[in-house]
């Protein structure tokens, strides 16, 4: 079974995000503090990640640098409802190499696809 | 002599010039900024409403109802946003309107504080909305736009508390107004935020679209009053505070003549 972190601030979101995605098989945390998410996070534990971008106390660029330093072949997914972020993104870190970016509002369906394409990829 | 004011006539113009294009430039960058925001408040009411609708579709979950809950709380945050949307084109244009009359303003803050309660996530959180006020508070406002002051400011408080109690106060005071103050037991206002907290597009960075609380002022002051916030004293939470005037034609002017000309119109 295929095990996924969601980060989001949105209490409603995590928890819907959870359920509809345990009902497709998957294994599921979730966080709606980033820094809690960071200071859990084991290396290895997750096959994907599902962040949240603007979020309180932390952004989602600065818990995916952090994580990264963690855990250096972890797989992450942005889960966003902005618009910008995606080239705000690529100037705060050229460095950092991240392909998914899924915009909200989306349907189960189409997230599991777009988490499927991205397992799928390594 | 006159190149000499033709020239300091013209870099006066490029100096203006340059004003004009630096405060469009700004302008604009507020205005995509804001329409960013409310789009992001949108998308994420919308994600949930979504979620929770394909989950209601399994008739043998055992969670429908908090599934109808979210969705029903979703979709008032969509409400609450457009209705911001609407008055801030009104109070721009001035032509926000008061619809008065007299009701009793405890009866509404319990009957709000009750909706929010059961909207809300207060009993997973654990989060206690405990309400003091004196019976039969009567007051001359509009009882719409009041009630979206109080659930606007019941809204923030219960952004910013992750744990304890929000407390709504109601006091009539000596001077012939009517005190409201909301508190709550979250992390208090960012210094950097207050002075500028009751302006418009004023937002902290990571929720809201910054009309809240401006359209909130903009009520309050349309009835005569004050709205206010102050970090608490035990430096745990902040309160935010408003005054209106109990019958703002308090002069010799009954009750009843004010009824009666609601019932004219």
């Amino acid at each position: 079974m295929k095990k996924i972190l969601v980060v989001d601030d949105e209490p409603d979101i995590t928890s819907s995000i959870k359920n509809g995605l345990q009902r497709k098989g998957f294994e599921v945390d979730t966080y709606n503090d980033p820094t809690d998410a960071l200071s859990n996070f084991t290396p290895d534990k997750y096959d994907l990640l599902l962040i949240d971008i603007r979020m309180p106390k932390m952004n989602g660029f600065e818990l995916y640098r952090e994580v990264k330093k963690k855990s250096g072949n972890v797989r992450i997914c942005f889960f966003t409802a902005f618009e910008v972020y995606y080239d705000e993104f690529r100037k705060m870190f050229p460095n950092l190499e991240v392909k998914c970016f899924i915009r909200k509002p989306i349907t189960i369906n189409d997230l599991v696809t777009h988490i499927n394409t991205e397992l799928e990829k390594h | 002599m006159l190149v000499e004011k033709h020239n300091n006539a013209c870099h006066k113009i490029n100096q203006e010039t340059s004003r004009d294009e630096l405060e469009r430039y700004f302008s604009s960058k507020v205005q995509t900024e804001f329409v960013n925001l409310a789009g992001h408040e949108m998308k994420t009411s919308i994600q949930a409403i979504l979620t929770y609708s394909e989950l209601l579709q399994d008739r043998h979950d055992k969670h429908r109802e908090d599934y109808a809950k979210a969705i029903l709380r979703n979709a008032s945050r969509l409400r609450m946003l457009s209705n911001n949307l609407s008055d801030f084109t009104k109070i721009n244009s001035d032509m926000l309107r008061l619809k008065k009359e007299r009701f009793d303003l405890g009866i509404l803050i319990s009957t709000l504080a009750e909706d929010f309660r059961n909207m809300n996530r207060c009993q997973e959180a654990k989060i206690k909305i405990v309400v003091h006020y004196q019976k039969h508070v009567y007051v001359y406002a509009d009882s719409e736009r009041l009630a979206q002051v109080i659930l606007n400011l019941l809204d923030n408080a219960i952004k910013f508390t992750e744990k304890g109690d929000i407390s709504i106060k109601l006091e009539s005071q000596e001077d012939d107004y009517l005190l409201v103050a909301i508190t709550d037991t979250g992390p208090g206002i960012d210094i950097s935020v207050k002075p500028n907290l009751f302006n418009k597009f004023a937002t902290s960075s990571h929720s809201g679209t910054g009309l809240g609380l401006y359209i909130c002022k903009n009520i309050i002051e349309a009835h005569g009053g004050r709205i206010w916030a102050e970090n608490n004293s035990d430096k745990n939470g902040a309160t935010f505070s408003f005054k209106i005037p109990i019958n703002p034609y308090n002069s010799g002017i009954s009750y009843t003549k004010f009824l009666n000309s609601r019932i004219e119109v």
